[in-house]
């Protein structure tokens, strides 16, 4: 079981490899080091802030579109070659597959997270870089999961994109909808507004907070860098637990 | 034409019973540390200084007109962040003035900058913001007085009747005059010099001024002109000036 899980964890990463996936991923932490270079060099104040601010902004944002790409292609690409179901033939639990999968992805997202680190050393103290890195990684496992949830579910590319990006920026706003929806510009007398504050709040059961993860202000800012990385590590372990099983629910339904 | 083949998925009772048991103490658990997590606090963000123009623009993708308007919407709606309401006269009004200068530089013929300046910022009880408001409609009518004349002629108003501050609605509308005199400015927004003049008691300057103003032909429509010298021949009564 133990050698099946490492063998498709690995498998995933040498797809990783064939696909030029870090060449990608290298090139693209080039162009956001240049643009944050050259915004920082026209600003006339705050320039090490623009500069690292554009950096892991940016980054985050690129490493999260290239994953999330990345998982979705990988696996609509294995469903429609039957690789899928040529596994699923074998004496093997599904899970096994799934968790293989999320292994070597998580490989890939590890890369991802490292590779832009000694970069940032440059702009923000070390401490800061590492609660940064471990944050952006966290995230990118989320983003895995679903990302593999929705590809499990909707099959279609197109449809699992938008789900993931649709899934990512609501994850990302929820506490500001939430805010919104009880602020003091709210009518408590409004039907429709108080049915709008209580969706939010439901809403927000069930998504991450990702606001509160990768936040680009620890490094502008490194003494509002949190002490502990707890609260990030426990939401990732319960929301990646969740997301998991609901993905491996809909894998077991999958016909063969 | 494509084949549609489905196959309809595994019924429910496929799914092991482990997994749904995982998938209900996973949903439970994530219920529970959202219960347990501090509810979002609205935390009021101090307005940031306005970054420089060419870094608005660089990042703008030569969409300048575009940031322009979303720049002044944005600040428009800063005093309604997510869960909280910012009075207007606890901005930092340099930093106001700062984000509708980069706005107007990044796009000249907007026009929102000027508006929410005359009519947004400057409508607070503060004296000292609402002077701030008038010292940048000023300086923004120095570029264009021909395409800003209209919130000039504003501050002029602002100027007289909310601060009441004579003599700095005589400045506005000395420069509303000077500056338009070859402009397509109506004739009410060259003549609001006559009357901050008239209501500062200097009706022998605001006569000298209305009669140049009917002596130079700027004035057209018969019924204004009519007006106009009637008050002309008051305004020489009050002053003691023969005709």
């Amino acid at each position: 079981m133990g050698a099946r899980f490492v063998t498709i964890g690995l498998f995933t990463l040498l797809e990783a490899a064939r696909s030029r996936l870090l060449w990608l991923l290298l090139s693209l932490a080039g162009v956001v080091f240049a643009l944050s270079a050259f915004l920082g060099s026209i600003a006339i104040t705050e320039n090490r802030a623009i500069e690292v601010g554009v950096l892991a902004a940016g980054w985050r944002l690129v490493s999260v579109f290239v994953l999330g790409l990345f998982v979705i292609a990988s696996l609509s690409r294995e469903a429609a070659d039957k690789g899928m179901e040529l596994l699923f033939s074998l004496p093997m639990n599904r899970a096994v597959y799934f968790f293989g999968k999320l292994g070597g992805f998580a490989g890939v997202a590890a890369v991802a997270a490292v590779l832009i680190a000694p970069v940032l050393l440059l702009y923000a103290p070390p401490g800061a870089v590492a609660v940064w890195t471990v944050s952006l990684f966290c995230e990118l496992l989320l983003v895995i999961a679903i990302a593999l949830f929705v590809v499990l579910t909707f099959t279609h590319v197109t449809i699992a994109v938008s789900g993931l990006m649709g899934f990512y920026i609501l994850a990302r706003s929820i506490e500001s909808f939430r805010l919104m929806a009880s602020g003091p510009l709210v009518d408590p007398n409004s039907l429709a507004e108080r049915f709008m504050a209580l969706f939010f709040e439901a809403l927000g059961y069930l998504l991450p907070d990702l606001a509160s993860f990768t936040v680009t202000g620890w490094l502008i800012d490194p003494t509002g860098a949190p002490a502990t990385l707890g609260p990030v590590l426990v939401q990732t372990a319960v929301y990646g637990l969740l997301i998991s099983t609901a993905a491996l629910v809909d894998l077991y339904r999958k016909p063969l | 034409m494509i084949a549609r083949r489905t196959i309809p998925p595994r019924p429910l009772r496929d799914v092991p019973r482990r997994l749904w048991l995982l998938l209900l103490v996973a949903s439970l658990l994530q219920v529970a540390w959202h219960a347990q997590a501090p509810a979002p606090r609205a935390v009021a963000q101090a307005l940031p200084e306005a970054p420089p123009v060419a870094l608005l623009r660089a990042l703008s993708l030569g969409e300048t007109q575009l940031l322009s308007r979303l720049l002044s919407l944005w600040l428009q709606a800063f005093d309604n962040q997510p869960g909280i309401s910012i009075p207007f006269s606890q901005l930092d009004y340099e930093r106001v003035a700062g984000w509708l200068s980069v706005s107007l530089q990044l796009d000249p013929a907007n026009r929102y900058p000027l508006l929410a300046a005359s009519s947004l910022y400057a409508e607070v009880a503060d004296r000292a913001r609402v002077r701030r408001m008038l010292a940048f409609i000023e300086i923004q009518f120095r570029r264009d007085p021909p395409g800003r004349w209209r919130w000039m002629a504003h501050a002029v108003l602002l100027a007289k009747h909310r601060l009441g501050d004579l003599p700095l609605a005589l400045r506005l509308a000395r420069q509303l005059t000077e500056a338009t005199a070859d402009a397509p400015v109506p004739g009410w927004a060259r003549q609001m010099q006559v009357f901050v003049l008239e209501d500062s008691g200097e009706h022998a300057a605001a006569a000298a001024l209305l009669g140049a103003l009917l002596e130079s032909g700027q004035v057209h429509g018969e019924e204004e002109r009519r007006f106009l010298t009637r008050r002309l021949a008051q305004l020489r009564e009050a002053s003691g000036v023969e005709k």
